[in-house]
């Protein structure tokens, strides 16, 4: 879908969504109308424990970390901030909320730091185990008030300023910024930054994002918002006890953000109205365990999306639940801000009126594909990449033995050989998936072997992956934005903020994110739904990516496994494209034809030792390597045209 | 020092409990990539089934081990049936299954909180009888032994599967890929099936044989479940020695610290011991190798 079509659908939907949402929000601010004062402490309840769903919403279906017991990071800091208050009760709701970030960041960075080590669902553990221990230990511990906790009410001194009305108008105030604050952060770096790592880990470092360290900025993040709704409740409900928080509150925010639906930006605002509503409204005496839980369990089981299923599976309203679904998708967020800025890249003037699946192909035609300069101007020809003796065993298989390979800058190097002769373990290895077991991989005078995936991606080497390794749920463009991003950053606050320099930083990278696309020949394509490209096109996607990286080597796994003739067409433009400004280029590839007509210099691997080293004519005219890996039908056709590559 | 020897056997038999409950996680997540949270509360149902039979029915213990056992294992094959194929359907990306097993534990330990609310918080009778054994000066409590023998036997069993039945092997062979299960002739329903049906067993033993020690108190699911976790990942994930070490470690070190320190701050310090070894050995003390994320 082009641009142009994007812009006509949101001026059809925006003005209705927008009234829709201020009617709902002017709504909010006027529930205490419906209830007596002992409820509006109780609403002031549930606003509080929202924040904990935003916070939870960031951490887990954002960032994609089973951080599932997160919830914990409330209880502590709600211990931290109604304990000092006891001694300074004149502290504002302001101060309460900065020890509450203090606090729970504070926490979350202590148990993420060594469990992230291990894995995902240590951490899941990890929490749970501190939800269940908190008010355990709190229930016996002096400073915490023991049994019946710390009542503010009794404090000389505590007389806080806003109540009532005013505090509730303040309180949901706080969590509609925390809502706004969501919506951002998905479209800023640093929340395509979490889209990445949730999608794959393995993508993450092939851009030089470390993942260790985004995950843990993902949980410190959640938690200050947990911390946030600590000082909501202290200030609001004026005690903090054990029986404030435990495990049943973390399964109850859990249920609040499926049902509410994770990932998107109004879910934890309505789930938790849903849940801690139900939960203080109706009293289930015993059974609310029960209620609660076989509640998260059916939705995660049979409506994953949240509460938008349920209408979907009745068939109900089904407008309804897609004008829900296109504003409440991550993606969606990300499209109105490319849409506005969408103008930028649409240099070429109207898109010619072609069928989308063309679009590949019809740029080409164009003259689109491989032409320009590489964005930011392309790097100067610099050292070779050069792999010595390099060795690697899986068990007693050695996968690769004491293999050489140099690329050189500005040249496209074919990699080929049989399944299982080495080809991708090599390239593993040069990006530092796999450890080497001896040898010694160079770039120019640096070693490369030891270092991590991601701190050789940043010295310039990219790669793909032989399934290509997209993020399905952003948009084609945001795809590529994230690795321009690496390059050209913009500083994470003022980009999310969308403030000072780092708004025109943020429009520049929009800019060269598409011209990337355009390169690829999928400006047409930049606003759709990565996920639903066709398999060809999202190979494009991943080397549009890998342009905008803007490496000085780039390693293609099979980047024309799966393409069709007019795709290969497009890749293998964008590949010599590449090569002329400079990139060294590796291909591994099964398409021996492809290889040898772009390929200035081939490789040939067999069980793991290098068999042939030269120009692609040499390979033909070699008769023991034209017989192993050209096969008798490609010799004969190639016999034919002995003069060289077309 | 009487006192010492009788902490350390109690610790030993608690973290027994525990060492079973991390092979329970073990076998189960070899077979489905799951971690199955609701793993405490099973055993549990061991523990009620057991107090239900005994202390208010009166049958023999013979027919109660055979019930508690036959519970467990039908809730857990249930349990994998109705649930965990749900999720092994959606696929491993999401965190649906963790959510989900939490959320099933939470029901439990409410029903078990219901179902022992109007009962008698009477001690449930040991197989053994209630009178100690004594070596010397040392008095040891007879469901303590039983608990240590029936671990000990249990977990050499599940070796002996995983390393000498060609189902066992296979399973092993095929867990980091359902789909390789195929190529041995093992359907991959069958393997996570298998692995909840051995949990099944080994939870209702563990529930049957903690019914004397943990008294009638049936909040324990989840922290049990915790602690087991805690001596899985101190003694190595992955690793059935592992598991037993771990587990007894944490059991020790547990009495250890409720006898000599406080008692009411026994979670705190699994906590932390957990934390400062994953900082020092994050694969545990038993695994060389690191787990692979899920």
């Amino acid at each position: 879908m082009s641009v142009m079509a994007i812009r006509v659908r949101q001026k059809v939907l925006a003005p209705r969504a927008r009234w829709m949402i201020i009617a709902a929000v002017v709504l909010l601010y006027l529930v205490p109308a419906l209830w007596s004062t002992y409820r509006l402490t109780q609403i002031d309840e549930i606003v509080s424990f929202c924040l904990v769903v935003i916070g939870l919403n960031i951490t887990m279906a954002v960032a994609g970390q089973d951080v599932i017991g997160l919830a914990a990071a409330f209880s502590f800091a709600g211990f931290c901030i109604a304990v000092p208050l006891q001694s300074a009760p004149h502290m504002t709701l302001a101060g309460m909320c900065v020890i509450g970030v203090v606090s729970a960041g504070l926490l979350g960075a202590l148990l993420a730091l060594p469990t992230l080590r291990v894995a995902g669902f240590y951490l899941g553990l990890t929490t749970i185990f501190l939800a269940e221990l908190i008010p355990q230990v709190a229930q016996y511990w002096s400073v915490t008030g023991g049994q019946v906790g710390i009542n503010l009410f009794v404090v000389a001194g505590f007389s806080p300023l806003l109540s009532g009305w005013t505090l509730y108008a303040v309180l949901l105030t706080g969590a509609l910024l925390a809502t706004f604050f969501l919506w951002l952060l998905i479209s800023s770096p640093l929340g395509r930054r979490f889209a990445a790592l949730r999608s794959s880990e393995e993508l993450t470092q092939s851009l030089g994002i470390t993942p260790y360290v985004t995950k843990i900025v993902s949980v410190v993040l959640g938690a200050a918002f947990c911390g946030v709704g600590a000082a909501m409740y202290v200030y609001s409900q004026q005690f903090f006890a054990p029986g404030s928080a435990s495990v049943t509150t973390v399964i109850l925010a859990l249920a609040a953000l499926v049902i509410g639906g994770a990932g998107t930006v109004w879910g934890p605002l309505i789930g938790s109205a849903i849940v801690f509503g139900l939960n203080s409204f109706i009293s289930f005496s015993d059974y609310g365990g029960i209620v609660f839980g076989l509640l998260l369990l059916l939705f995660v089981m049979f409506a994953p999306g949240g509460a938008k299923d349920l209408v979907k599976i009745r068939g109900v309203a089904q407008r309804m639940g897609a004008a829900t679904r296109r504003r409440a998708q991550p993606g969606a967020a990300t499209v109105a801000d490319s849409g506005r800025l969408g103008a930028q890249f649409r240099t070429g003037g109207a898109p010619p009126a072609r069928p989308p699946e063309a679009g590949a192909v019809a740029a080409r035609e164009n003259g689109a594909v491989g032409a320009g300069p590489v964005p930011g101007g392309g790097p100067e020809p610099g050292p070779d990449l050069r792999v010595i003796a390099a060795r690697k065993a899986f068990g007693g298989v050695v996968a690769v033995a004491d293999a050489d390979l140099t690329v050189s800058s500005g040249e496209v190097h074919g990699l080929i050989g049989s399944n299982g002769s080495g080809k991708t373990t090599l390239l593993n290895l040069i990006t530092g998936y796999y450890t080497l077991d001896a040898g010694q991989i160079l770039l120019g005078a640096t070693p490369l072997s030891g270092k991590s995936p991601h701190a050789i991606a940043r010295r310039g080497v990219a790669r793909s992956f032989q399934t290509p390794k997209i993020i399905a749920n952003s948009t084609a463009l945001d795809n590529v934005l994230i690795a321009v991003e690496q390059k050209h950053r913009a500083g994470d606050i003022g980009s999310l903020l969308r403030v000072g320099a780092a708004r025109a930083a943020s429009q520049a990278n929009l800019a060269r994110a598409a011209e990337a696309l355009a390169r690829v020949g999928l400006e047409n394509r930049a606003l759709d739904r990565a996920g639903d490209l066709s398999h060809g096109n999202q190979r494009l996607v991943e080397i549009a990516r890998c342009i905008a990286f803007e490496p000085t080597f780039m390693l293609m796994d099979e980047p024309g496994a799966g393409l069709s003739p007019a795709e290969l067409d497009v890749l293998k433009l964008a590949i010599r494209g590449l090569a002329s400004y400079g990139i060294g280029v590796l291909l591994v590839e099964h398409n021996i034809p492809m290889v040898l007509e772009v390929a200035s210099r081939i490789t040939a691997m067999h069980e793991g030792t290098v068999l042939f080293d030269g120009p692609p004519d040499e390979l033909r005219r070699n008769p023991r390597i034209a017989d192993a890996f050209l096969g008798e039908t490609l010799r004969a056709e190639f016999a034919l045209d002995e003069g060289g590559p077309k | 020092m009487s006192l010492a020897i009788t902490t350390l056997i109690a610790g030993i038999a608690v973290g027994s409990v525990y060492a079973l409950i991390a092979t329970c996680y073990s076998i189960v997540f070899l077979g489905t990539r799951v971690f199955n949270l609701a793993q405490g509360d099973i055993v549990v149902m061991g523990l009620v089934v057991s107090y239900f039979l005994l202390d208010v029915y009166h049958l023999p213990q013979i027919v109660t081990l055979v019930c508690a056992v036959a519970a467990t294992t039908l809730f857990s094959v249930l349990e994998e049936r109705l649930i965990i194929r749900r999720f092994l359907k959606l696929g491993s990306a999401g965190f649906g299954w963790f959510i989900g097993t939490l959320g099933l534990a939470l029901v439990l330990e409410t029903i078990w909180a219901i179902l022992m609310k109007s009962q008698n918080p009477v001690p449930i009778p040991s197989p053994l009888g209630s009178k100690p054994l004594h070596l010397g000066s040392v008095s040891i409590e007879p469901d303590f032994v039983l608990c240590i023998a029936v671990t000990l036997v249990l977990v050499v069993a599940v070796a002996l599967f995983y390393s000498r039945t060609y189902i066992g092997t296979s399973m092993r062979a095929t867990a980091e890929d359902r789909d390789l299960a195929g190529l041995r002739g093992i359907k991959p329903g069958q393997v996570s099936m298998i692995a909840f049906a051995m949990a099944g067993v080994i939870s209702g033993l563990a529930g049957y044989v903690l019914a004397p020690i943990a008294q009638s108190d049936v909040s324990i699911g989840l922290t049990y479940g915790l602690f087991g976790f805690i001596g899985l990942a101190i003694g190595g994930f992955g690793s059935l020695p592992g598991a037993l070490i771990g587990g007894w470690l944490v059991g020790i070190g547990q009495q250890v610290f409720d006898v000599y320190i406080n008692p009411n701050y026994d979670l705190l310090a699994g906590l932390i011991l957990l934390l400062v070894v994953l900082s020092v050995r994050p694969t545990g003390l038993l695994s060389s190798r690191s787990i692979r994320t899920v």
